[in-house]
């Protein structure tokens, strides 16, 4: 009753500025956290990147303006060539790759005649919830020289010992394989429920149009399952741009610098060279590569079916 | 014989034939599995067995004299035991923290109207497609500005920020029927219990695939705790595993696998006890 | 003090108006049912009401005090939701208890009256249930008893019961008559089923979509007796009733000094107490035309001797005691929504199709068949006039 009436005495007829402004506040309130950590650890860190590129030193050496020096010096280095080599070295293989790998295995996995089908699934997935150091450690463990599983195969075939991570073909497969590994079972789920939701009497139209399986897969799975790839193909470029920890585990960037991810190049600059204002300048050109692919992908890959 | 008859006679062969028919898809996937699985169960095995054994089959993955050595100088030669408590502090911090922001945020975007909620949200999806190593440096410089490097809260703080558990709240919340909430209002709720009370309840799968997520993120995290701890009593299970120099030809593998084990434990429980909290979390983003 | 009171309350979204100019005065303890085809601004007057809509302009004022500005909780008002919104988490205990919970009552205190109410309702075995283990019916209490539980001063219920089977529909409408009349609380109820607002409410109003120049929604507010039997327009006229009325466009001419109506190949002689100046005026402002509706029921079998018509079945459908029994005349159908504010709405009507389907509900096993011949005949005090230029009444029966 008091409510009311203080509501009455209020003598107001209508929802008013006073509430929206009320209900402004409530909704802010709920944001509030969620806004102040994103302004305070990503927007603000953004923002501060790109100042940072302008400028030359590290924490040791102090901040000085530099204009475009830090890009200029980006240009003419030669390890930065080499990154953006290895990177593109690295993006032809993984991509495809892991991509074709974890949508077949699904289209196997999809058909329901297969029994143990959880099973499959749970275990080809495993790897992708493990930590890359876990899974990096393993596989230096498995390409060990003499004693590791993959020579001793190779020796049962009678191949001689691979020099695993001493040329920089063989180190950037060695990276890819364990990326693969890891990549495969999380690609695989997500195909795995785009298939799922594709209609099943569109196959069984097919089949009665005479269509047989591998018909069926290019004129109805592929087509249906669009957005589905486009979605996968997107975070497979934002998270192999990632890269990092299998570099640090397994080549350290070597032989000679042939392995340098970005993300590692970024890391050794800023925390091993003191050079934090190289490093932004690479963070902002990495930055732009990533905003202007997912742009270009997303213009070019009609994501609705 | 017709296309159509054909694909009917196809449908009633016998389970028995179907199976058959589908051998070389069995042998493919087990093979996978097998390659995939493989090298876990030569890291156990490899754990439990006496490190000085060096050269062994690769057939030999039952070892005969199974010894838990390798774990007993684990826990008394490193710091392993610390880094274990380090991890689990962080990762489960995290968890909490972020399920409490992201639910309210998601709740904000799912269902209150205010200002600027198209242009925030918006910017949210941007911000996911920034790969962390854009604002390491920047990030670096703030918690050393304000004395937090080389604490958990280093770990804790900025991944608070990511947006990912921010949609999949709204996108789990905006699948409940408005009329449950204005039920609640008549039935006397503030918005802040009716998000409590009604809302919060109907997305406890989604509050589960948020805080599951963040915990496997921060316990397998490996580049921001590198930079951000160094002193090694604050290091993580990843940092710590990592300077254990696997590369050198002297490894001491036994205890090296012994250390990948520990970091294996709560993600193979997670992974027997919550697989579907995953899948889900994963899949949510590619379906609308 | 009405219980609620509505004055002058219009309601738009973007540009359109749902409500318009829309007064309704509720005393304490009234049934009151909104009824209307679909899209006619119930459910939407209902949401004002419970706070869950605010209101464009006009008052709207519970328990004497003005509550536009008040929120949906402080105005201790109780709504049963078509879907019944029963919250899925909580127990049907829960359920009804939780209003209680919020507003803080004792344990004890809240297990007490969610006790009563179930046994009232005959929830008591189902309690400890989730709502996706009840059926229909049961979902339907729970919604019920979560609305008694509060006490609240008012009860919202929008299309309550048309989830359920017919026969459970009928069960529950006795049901709620008669918790309507051990409780008490006002209550006002939509339904766009009209049997449900003639047998449920002590006062019903009859809601039309507003077009793009009507005054109000509401096009007559009154007991259903009234309603029934002096429809204030054509659109009440029309709606209420089951068969509906059968309204159409018919001419006065005066023969001698008697007034007939003529509708195509059927007239029909007004006795003498029934030419009253009033309808001769209005049809003379229409060039002579005039709307008439006739109810099924109120056409018969001719008695021998009596004012009779002879026509050819169209259709027959036998039903038991009775029959359902279709004719044509020559003139146009009058729509029960037709829109009487454009201009010479008449003469649009004629421009449509003249041949109208009657229908007629005769008594007793007759053995009719399409095609066949009969002699009808109806009683002329039992027919409803309507101005053709407004569709207003004219001094009905
Ligand atoms: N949020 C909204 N925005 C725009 N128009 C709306 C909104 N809500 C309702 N309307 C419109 O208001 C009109 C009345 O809606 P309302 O739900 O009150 O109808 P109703 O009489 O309850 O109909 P029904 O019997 O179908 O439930 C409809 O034409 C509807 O399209
Ligand atoms: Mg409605």
């Amino acid at each position: 009753m008091n409510v009311l009436s203080a509501a009455r005495r209020s003598g107001k007829a209508h929802l008013g500025l006073r509430e929206a402004l009320l209900s402004n506040a409530v909704a802010y309130l709920f944001l509030a956290p969620a806004l102040l950590f994103f302004v305070v650890f990503q927007a603000g860190p953004l923002i501060t990147t790109i100042v940072l590129s302008f400028y030359e030193g590290g924490i040791l050496s102090g901040f000085s303006y530099s204009g475009f020096d830090n890009y200029l010096t980006l240009w003419s280095d030669r390890e930065f060539y080499q990154t953006i080599k290895f990177t593109l070295l690295y993006f032809v293989i993984i991509v495809p790759s892991v991509l074709a790998v974890s949508l077949a295995m699904a289209v196997l996995l999809n058909d329901k005649f297969i029994r143990g089908k959880n099973f499959f699934k749970a275990a080809i997935f495993f790897p992708s919830l493990a930590p890359m150091v876990t899974l990096s450690t393993l596989w230096l463990f498995m390409i060990f020289p003499n004693v590791g599983l993959i020579n001793m195969l190779l020796a049962v075939v009678n191949v001689r010992e691979v020099e695993w991570l001493s040329s920089p073909l063989m180190a950037t497969l060695t990276i890819v394989l364990v990326e693969l590994w890891r990549g495969v079972g999380f690609y695989m789920v997500i195909f795995l429920a785009g298939l799922v939701a594709i209609p099943e009497e569109l196959y069984e139209a097919a089949e009665l149009d005479g269509a047989g399986p591998i018909r069926q897969f290019w004129s109805i799975t592929l087509p249906q399952l669009r957005p589905t790839i486009t979605f996968c193909l997107i975070m497979a470029v934002i998270f192999n741009f990632q890269l990092f920890d299998a570099v640090y585990m397994i080549t350290g960037g070597g032989p000679g610098g042939s392995t340098e991810s970005i993300a590692w190049y970024i890391f050794s600059n800023a925390f091993k060279y003191d050079q934090l204002g190289l490093a932004s300048a690479t963070s902002t050109l990495l930055l732009l590569a990533v905003m202007s692919i997912t742009a270009v992908l997303l213009k070019v890959l009609p994501s609705d079916r | 014989m017709t296309s159509a008859s054909r694909t009917l006679l196809l449908r009633h062969r016998p389970a028995l034939n179907r199976q058959v028919s589908r051998l070389p898809i069995y042998i493919g996937v087990t093979i996978i599995a097998v390659l995939v699985l493989y090298p876990f169960v030569f890291m156990l095995s490899t754990a439990l067995r006496e490190s000085t054994i060096l050269r062994f089959s690769p057939w030999d993955l039952v070892p005969s004299d199974v010894t838990l050595a390798n774990f007993h100088r684990l826990f008394s030669d490193t710091s392993m035991l610390n880094w274990l408590g380090n991890s689990m502090f962080v990762a489960t911090t995290t968890a909490l923290l972020k399920v409490g922001i992201d639910s309210l945020a998601g709740y904000a975007f799912a269902r209150l109207q205010f200002k600027f909620k198209e242009l925030i949200f918006l910017l949210l999806i941007a911000a996911m497609m920034v790969p962390p190593a854009v604002t390491i440096v920047p990030r670096f410089l703030l918690l050393r500005d304000i004395g937090l490097i080389n604490t958990p809260w280093a770990l804790i703080l900025p991944h608070l920020s990511y947006p990912l558990g921010v949609f999949l709240m709204r996108q789990a919340m905006a699948t409940i029927p408005y009329e449950l909430e204005e039920a609640a209002k008549l039935d006397g709720c503030s918005v802040f219990t009716i998000y409590w009370r009604i809302v919060l309840p109907l997305v406890a799968p989604a509050l589960a695939v948020v805080v599951i997520t963040t915990f496997m993120y921060q316990w397998v995290d490996l580049l921001w705790p590198v930079v951000a701890i160094t002193n090694d009593g604050l290091k993580t299970v990843t940092v710590g595993i990592s300077s254990m120099k696997a590369e050198q030809s002297r490894a001491d593998w036994g205890l090296i696998m012994a250390a990948n084990t520990c970091a294996m434990i709560p993600i193979g429980m997670l992974f027997v006890f919550c697989q579907r909290y995953f899948m889900t979390g994963m899949t949510s983003g590619s379906l609308k | 003090m009405s219980a609620i009171d509505i004055r002058g309350l219009g309601k738009h979204y973007a540009g359109t108006d749902v409500l318009r100019q829309v007064d309704l005065t509720i005393d304490e303890g009234e049934f009151i049912v909104l009824v209307g085809p679909s899209g006619c601004g119930k459910s939407t007057l209902l949401r004002i009401i419970a706070g869950l809509e605010d209101i464009s302009e006009g008052e709207l004022y519970i328990g004497g005090l003005l509550s536009n500005a008040v929120k949906a909780r402080a105005r201790n008002v109780a709504m049963v939701f078509q879907s019944y919104a029963l919250y899925p988490h909580m127990t049907v205990e829960e359920n009804i208890g939780f209003a209680l919970k919020v507003a803080g009552l004792s344990k004890a205190e809240r297990h007490r009256r969610v006790r009563d109410v179930a046994r009232s309702l005959g929830l008591e075995n189902l309690l400890q249930r989730k709502p996706k283990a009840l059926s229909g019916g049961q979902r339907q209490r729970v919604a019920i008893g979560r609305a008694i539980v509060r006490h609240p001063k008012v009860f919202l219920m929008d299309e309550p019961l048309s989830n359920l089977d017919a026969k459970l529909r009928v069960e529950m409408r006795a049901e709620m008559r008669a918790l309507h009349s051990r409780l008490g609380v006002t209550t006002v109820y939509v339904t766009h089923d009209q049997v449900e607002a003639l047998t449920l409410g002590t006062r019903v109003a009859v809601l039309r979509p507003i077009g793009e120049s009507g005054n109000t929604n509401v096009q007559q507010f009154a007991t259903p007796t009234e309603l029934f039997e002096r429809p204030h327009n054509v659109f009440v006229a029309g709606f209420m009733g089951s068969p509906p009325m059968n309204i159409l466009l018919a001419r006065l001419v005066r023969r001698g000094g008697a007034l007939e109506i003529s509708m195509g190949d059927i007239v029909i002689a007004l006795p003498q107490a029934m030419q009253s100046q009033a309808l001769a005026d209005a049809a003379g402002r229409a060039d002579g035309y005039i709307v008439i509706g006739v109810r099924p029921a109120d056409i018969g079998v001719a008695p021998p001797g009596g004012v009779a018509f002879n026509t050819r079945i169209t259709d027959m459908e036998m039903l038991g005691d009775h029959s359902s029994v279709s004719f044509s005349a020559r003139t146009p159908a009058v729509p029960f929504d037709f829109d009487f504010t454009a201009k010479d709405v008449y003469t649009s009507l004629l421009g449509g199709s003249s041949l109208t389907k009657i229908s007629a509900r005769l008594e007793g096993r007759l053995r009719l068949r399409a095609n066949d011949e009969v002699s009808l005949a109806i009683d002329p005090a039992r027919i409803y006039f309507f101005d053709a230029q407004t569709g207003l009444a004219l001094g009905n029966p």
